[in-house]
C-alpha cells in the first residue's frame, strides 16, 4: 500500500543561495505519529509549509503526494489544492485563529473546505457543522468560550481553539509546527495529549515539530532530524541515542538527553518528569 | 575614553546641524518661488481694508427669512453625501482588495491603483461639472461626483489598511482548504473592519462640506442658494445660509467621531 505522505526529493532555495530544504526524501505511514527536530533554522517549518502545500518548492524533481494525490510537483501546487489543504490539518506555532471572530466562527472555519463554497462564503454553516464545531469545542475544553472573543483568550486557550477547528476539518493528516513553544509547561502538556489523542483515538498521522527532546520521545515513536536542510536522522525514539542528539544540537544537550530519556523508556519519577520538561533544546 | 565619546557626540551634532541648515533652505527656497506665481500681496489687506469692512458689514445682520428653503436644501445636501459615500464604500471593498499587493499579483493592483489615483487626483467639482454636462443639473450630478472621487480615496485607505494586516490568520484559514474569497472574508476582512468603518465615516465628514459646493455648478443641494445669493450681492442671505453649513456640518462632524470612536 502506497504511504500515506511520500516526500521525494524536496528542494527548496530562499534568495538564490541559502537551501532551506536540501534534496529531503521520506514516507510516512498512516497511523505514524512522528516528531520532527532540529536546531532553529534547520528547515522544519519550511518542510511542513510545503507538505500543506502552502508553498512551492523549486523547479526540478521535488514532489510531495500526500493520501495518493499529488500536493506539488516541480514548484507546482496541484490543481485541487483546495480538497488536499482540507485534508490536511495545520496547527501553528502562533495559533492562526482570527482574533476579532468569536471562538466558535473561527473553529467554523475548519469546514470552509468541505462544505459547498456558497454556504461557507455567505457564513450558512449547516446544522451538522455547527454541531461538529461544539462536540470539537467540548473536546478541546473550551464550551464555554464560544461566543467569547478569540484575542481575549490566553495562548494555551487559542491554540486550544486552532485544534478545535482542525478537528472540525476532519483531516487524515495534521502537521503542527512546534505548537508548544510559545506556551507554558501547563498549557503544552494539555496540546500534547490532544494531538496524542487524535493519533491514537481517532486514528489520524500525526507530525509534530518540537523544541523539545522529552516531549519527542515522551509522544512520538518516530523522530526525524533535519539539519541545514537535509534528513539528518530517522529512526524510531526506542532506539535513539545520546549520540545522536548531541549530533544534532551540539555536545551540550547530551546530558539532558540522559534525564529525559531514562524518563520516558523507565519508571522515573514524576519530578525529574518536572524538572527535565522545562530544560528546552 | 572620555574623550572618545565627545568626539561621537560632536559628530553627531553637525551632522544633524547640516540636515537642519539643509531643510530650512529648501522650505524657504520653495517660498520664494511661489511668491510671483500666488501673485502675493499683503499690502492689499491694508489698502482696500476699508473696502473689506464695507463688504463685510453687508453679512451682518444674517438673513434668515427663508429658513424653511435652506434647511430643506441642507437636508438635500446630506442625502446627497449618504449616497455620494454609500456608493464608493460599495466599490471600494472590492476595488480597495484589488488595489493591496499582498492579496493580488501586480498586474492587477498597479493598472487598479493608477486608476484609483485619477480618481483622487481630480477634484469633486470637476467631476461635478462633468457629471451636470452628462446626467443634467440637480443632486443625482453631485451623487455622481462624490461617488467617483470618494471611491478613488477609500480605495486607498481600504487597500492600506488590509496591507498592514497580519498574514498568519489568514494561513490558517487558506489551511482548511477555504477558497480564495473565503480567504478574505473570514480572514482580512474581520482584521480590517474597525479602520474600513473608521475611515468610511471619515469621508462622509468631509462629503458633506464637498456637497456643500458642488451645488454651485448646479449639482443640487445648498451649494446651489449659496451661489445665487452671492451673485446676487445678498449678502445677509449668503450669511445665513453659511451659518447653517457650519452648525450642520459642525453636529456631523461630532456624531460621526463619536461612532468612530466606538468601532475602533
Ligand atoms: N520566506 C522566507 N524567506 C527567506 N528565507 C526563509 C524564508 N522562510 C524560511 N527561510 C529560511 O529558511 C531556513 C529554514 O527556516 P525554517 O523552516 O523556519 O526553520 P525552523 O522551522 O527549523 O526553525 C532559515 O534559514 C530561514 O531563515
Ligand atoms: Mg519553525
Amino acid at each position: 500500500m502506497e504511504p500515506i505522505l511520500q516526500i521525494s526529493d524536496l528542494t527548496r532555495t530562499f534568495n538564490k543561495k541559502l537551501k532551506a530544504l536540501d534534496s529531503v526524501s521520506l514516507n510516512v505511514g498512516s497511523n505514524e505519529m512522528v516528531a520532527l527536530v532540529g536546531p532553529s533554522g534547520s528547515g522544519k517549518s519550511t518542510l511542513l509549509r510545503h507538505i500543506a502545500g502552502l508553498v512551492t518548492s523549486d523547479q526540478g524533481s521535488s514532489r510531495i503526494r500526500a493520501l495518493g494525490l499529488d500536493v506539488q510537483q516541480s514548484g507546482k501546487l496541484s490543481k485541487n489544492i483546495r480538497s488536499i489543504r482540507s485534508d490536511i490539518g495545520f496547527i501553528f506555532q502562533q495559533f492562526n485563529i482570527v482574533g476579532r471572530l468569536t471562538v466558535l466562527d473561527n473553529v467554523l472555519i475548519g469546514s470552509l473546505g468541505r462544505s459547498p463554497s456558497w454556504r461557507g462564503t455567505l457564513g450558512r454553516y449547516h446544522k451538522s457543522d455547527k454541531y461538529a464545531a461544539l462536540s470539537a469545542l467540548e473536546r478541546v475544553g473550551m464550551f464555554e468560550y464560544a461566543h467569547q472573543r478569540a484575542s481575549t483568550l490566553s495562548g494555551g486557550q487559542q491554540q486550544r481553539v486552532a485544534i478545535a477547528r482542525t478537528l472540525v476539518q476532519k483531516p487524515s493528516i495534521i502537521l503542527a509546527d512546534e505548537p508548544i513553544a510559545s506556551l507554558d509547561p501547563e498549557s503544552a502538556r494539555c496540546v500534547m495529549e490532544l494531538l496524542e489523542s487524535i493519533h491514537k483515538d481517532d486514528g489520524k498521522t500525526v507530525i509534530v515539530s518540537l523544541h523539545q527532546v522529552d516531549y519527542a520521545i515522551k509522544y512520538c515513536y518516530r523522530i526525524i532530524a533535519l539539519k541545514a536542510g537535509r534528513l539528518f536522522h530517522d529512526g524510531s525514539t526506542l532506539d535513539i541515542d545520546a549520540k545522536v542528539f548531541s549530533d544534532i544540537y551540539g555536545a551540550r544537550q547530551e546530558t539532558i538527553f540522559k534525564a529525559t530519556n531514562s524518563f520516558a523508556h523507565g519508571n522515573a519519577d514524576i519530578n525529574l518528569n518536572k524538572a527535565v520538561s522545562t530544560a528546552t533544546l | 575614553m572620555e574623550q572618545h565619546f565627545e568626539a561621537a557626540l560632536k559628530q553627531n551634532d553637525s551632522r544633524k546641524s547640516l540636515t537642519q541648515t539643509l531643510s530650512w533652505g529648501i522650505v524657504i527656497g520653495v517660498l520664494f518661488w511661489s511668491w510671483n506665481g500666488a501673485e502675493m500681496n499683503p499690502l492689499a489687506l491694508f489698502t482696500d481694508a476699508d473696502n473689506m469692512l464695507e463688504f463685510a458689514e453687508g453679512f451682518f445682520p444674517p438673513n434668515f427669512h427663508h429658513w424653511e428653503l435652506y434647511l430643506k436644501e441642507m437636508v438635500i445636501t446630506i442625502q446627497i453625501a449618504v449616497w455620494g459615500t454609500a456608493l464608493a464604500v460599495v466599490f471600494s471593498i472590492p476595488l480597495g482588495i484589488m488595489s493591496s499587493e499582498n492579496l493580488v499579483p501586480w498586474w492587477v493592483y498597479q493598472p487598479t491603483r493608477r486608476l484609483m489615483d485619477a480618481l483622487r487626483a481630480i477634484n469633486e467639482m470637476v467631476f461635478a461639472m462633468l457629471f451636470v454636462v452628462a446626467v443634467g443639473l440637480g443632486p443625482f450630478a453631485g451623487v455622481l461626483a462624490l461617488f467617483v472621487h470618494t471611491t478613488g480615496v477609500l480605495a486607498k485607505l481600504f487597500s492600506e489598511a488590509v496591507e498592514a494586516i497580519e498574514p498568519g490568520p489568514v494561513e490558517g484559514v487558506r489551511s482548511t482548504g477555504a477558497s480564495a474569497l473565503q480567504e478574505i472574508i473570514y480572514g482580512v476582512i474581520p482584521q480590517v473592519l474597525p479602520l474600513w468603518i473608521s475611515y468610511s465615516l471619515y469621508r462622509f465628514e468631509s462629503n458633506v462640506r464637498s456637497a456643500t459646493v458642488v451645488g454651485m455648478v448646479g449639482a443640487g443641494g445648498i451649494g446651489v442658494i449659496l451661489w445665487e445669493n452671492i451673485r446676487g450681492f445678498y449678502f445677509g442671505e449668503t450669511c445665513a445660509v453659511m451659518i447653517i453649513i457650519v452648525v450642520t456640518v459642525s453636529l456631523l462632524d461630532m456624531l460621526s467621531q463619536r461612532i468612530r470612536k466606538m468601532v475602533i
